[in-house]
């Protein structure tokens, strides 16, 4: 995924939903403060997935980040690698054969 | 589920992030990516200008950025307002506001309002997604939204209705009679509050600067300028054969333009707040159906040519002042041998008018600033005479003088002298525009000499 850009992340959203529109979030994060994350590993610690309907599932995602911060664009590092623990619960539509995020919280 | 599992490691790439650097040990994500919004205030002038800032937070940190109301290039957040609901009694405006990401392809955001009672919307579900309001602002009286255009966007102008007051008498009338009506109409005191929201503009000054009746029976009267005052008219209904009912309540529909200078607070291209000066025109109706913004004034200017007042030297030698109630001409009359002063002044063949949506609604003045003689020298003593290329102002007159008596063609036809002139003229609309332009041309002169003719 190209840092500070919303692009592979959008196509993997529900068109119109809330998720798509927080697709963009780190985007700004990034372009308007100059920094951003550069993940070199990524680990998933926990998934589960809930399909509750035909078309309809939840999911919950545990997972561990490692990388380092760096200024953007240049993605020239600052300080030293460290990790980030993070999680997500997410609602996902199944739209065209694909599965989709409508809802992230 | 395999899907969704692939999925979802590539969208944790995308929102997972980290805190603040230099941690040797992993940290847990405080909350995942998210967006919020809220209502913030400027004060320019005697009015609040209300606009929303958008907070994202993801791991790498939190940036605020504002939201202006038209679109702005690059990677930010803009928004679509509609008035949803005005309240008659408090002036407090909801608007529902849809905000676009700039950044992703203007996907409409769905921030959470920081203040829930600020910003949520009671969208319909059943709508599709794009007919959804993204939040729906409160701006209370007195507070103005920011950045939106002097028009209809601002959508709040039958608020300035309330501010009209017209009087009609009498208020009911015998249809099969003659009825004169009298109408007179005033602006209330908070009129400038009003046109200030009503505009979405901090108003400094306000002019009437003129008015269209449109009377039960037809007719339609347009009245010139009245600056912040209203006005009295009168109109007589024809009687009505055979109406439905004898008594009929009197109407009227009166809208005043409105010419308005103010400043408002605005955007960037790269979403920063500036103060911009506005001017613009507001139509104003004691009828709902007339309002909106105003029909911007047509300025046609004048037809003019140039001309003079003349004043020829008296027997005795001594030049009088002019005349400045006598209407200037293109051509005068001089005696043989003696000094003729002509005025420069514009003659008006057609008066500049000013035009609202087709109709006349004043006239212009137009008056000289400033004149060039482009003549060759005459007869002129040196002392009096006005030099080729001298310069005057409207109270000094161009000094020409012609010691021989009137030419003539090969027919015997009388040739009139040309006085070839410059004048600079101003023309001053009612509204306040103010022109000027430059007017080549000449003043004729005809010889005339003492003599007497004897006959038989």
């Amino acid at each position: 995924m190209q840092t500070g850009s919303p692009t592979e992340l959008d196509s993997l959203c529900v068109p119109g939903s809330q998720a798509e529109g927080n697709a963009g979030a780190t985007a700004h994060v990034v372009q308007g403060t100059g920094r951003a994350f550069v993940t070199i590993n990524l680990q998933i610690t926990t998934l589960t997935v809930n399909v509750v309907a035909a078309a309809d599932a939840t999911a919950h995602a545990e997972y561990t980040l490692t990388g380092y911060d760096a200024q953007w664009p240049s993605l020239k590092q600052i300080g030293t690698s460290r990790s980030v623990d993070a999680h997500h619960d997410l609602e996902l539509q199944l739209l065209g054969g694909k599965w989709l995020v409508s809802v992230e919280n | 589920m395999a899907g969704i599992s692939r999925k979802l490691a590539a969208l944790a790439l995308g929102i997972g992030a980290a805190g603040s650097p230099g941690s040797a040990h992993a940290q847990m994500s405080p909350s995942p990516t998210v967006v919020t919004v809220d209502l913030q205030n400027q004060v320019v002038g005697n009015t609040v200008f209300s606009y929303l800032e958008t907070q994202s937070s993801s791991d790498t940190g939190t940036y605020r950025a504002t939201v202006p109301p038209h679109r702005v290039t690059g990677c930010h957040y803009w928004s679509q307002w509609t008035l949803i609901r005005l309240n008659a009694v408090s002036h407090a405006r909801t608007y529902g506001v849809s905000i676009y990401d700039g950044c992703n392809n203007d996907a409409q955001v769905f921030p959470v309002p920081r203040d829930i009672r600020q910003g949520s919307c009671n969208n319909d579900d059943a709508l599709y997604p794009s007919g959804k309001f993204s939040v729906c602002p409160i701006i209370p009286e007195g507070h103005v939204p920011a950045g939106l255009p002097f028009d209809r966007t601002c959508e709040a102008l039958t608020e300035v209705d309330t501010s009209l007051l017209t009087t009609l008498t009498p208020q009911t009338y015998d249809q099969t009679l003659p009825t004169p009506l009298t109408l007179t109409t005033s602006f209330a005191s908070d009129i400038t509050q009003r046109l200030s929201e009503g505009t979405c503009t901090d108003v400094l000054d306000w002019q009437a600067i003129s008015w269209t009746l449109h009377w039960p029976d037809g007719a339609t009267d347009h009245l010139a300028a009245s600056g912040q005052r209203g006005i009295t008219a009168t109109h007589t209904l024809p009687p009505t054969p055979n109406p439905a009912s004898t008594q009929q309540q009197s109407d009227v529909t009166v809208i005043a333009h409105l010419h308005i200078a103010g400043q408002a607070l605005d955007f960037d291209q790269n979403g920063n707040t500036i103060v911009r000066n506005v001017d613009g025109y507001v139509d104003v109706s004691n009828h709902d159906g007339a309002t909106g913004a105003g029909a911007t004034p047509v300025d046609v200017p004048p037809q003019l040519a140039t001309g003079a007042i003349a004043m020829g030297q008296l027997g005795d030698g001594t030049r009088p002042q002019p005349d400045t109630t006598t209407p200037p001409q293109q051509r005068a009359v001089t005696i043989r041998g003696r000094l003729l002063d002509l005025y420069p002044r514009p003659v008006i063949l057609r008066p500049g008018v000013e035009l609202i949506d087709g109709a006349e609604v004043g006239r212009a003045t137009t008056i000289i600033t400033g004149w060039q003689y482009t003549g060759p020298p005459t007869d002129a003593p040196p002392s009096d005479a006005t030099r080729p290329n001298e310069r005057g102002t409207p109270d000094t007159p161009i000094a020409v003088q012609y010691d021989h008596a009137e030419r003539t063609d090969a027919q015997g036809h009388p040739l009139d002298e040309s006085v070839p002139i410059t004048m600079t003229v101003r023309t001053s609309y009612p509204d306040g525009t103010v022109t000027t332009t430059t007017l080549t041309g000449t003043i004729a002169v005809a010889i005339w000499y003492a003599g007497l003719t004897q006959t038989g």
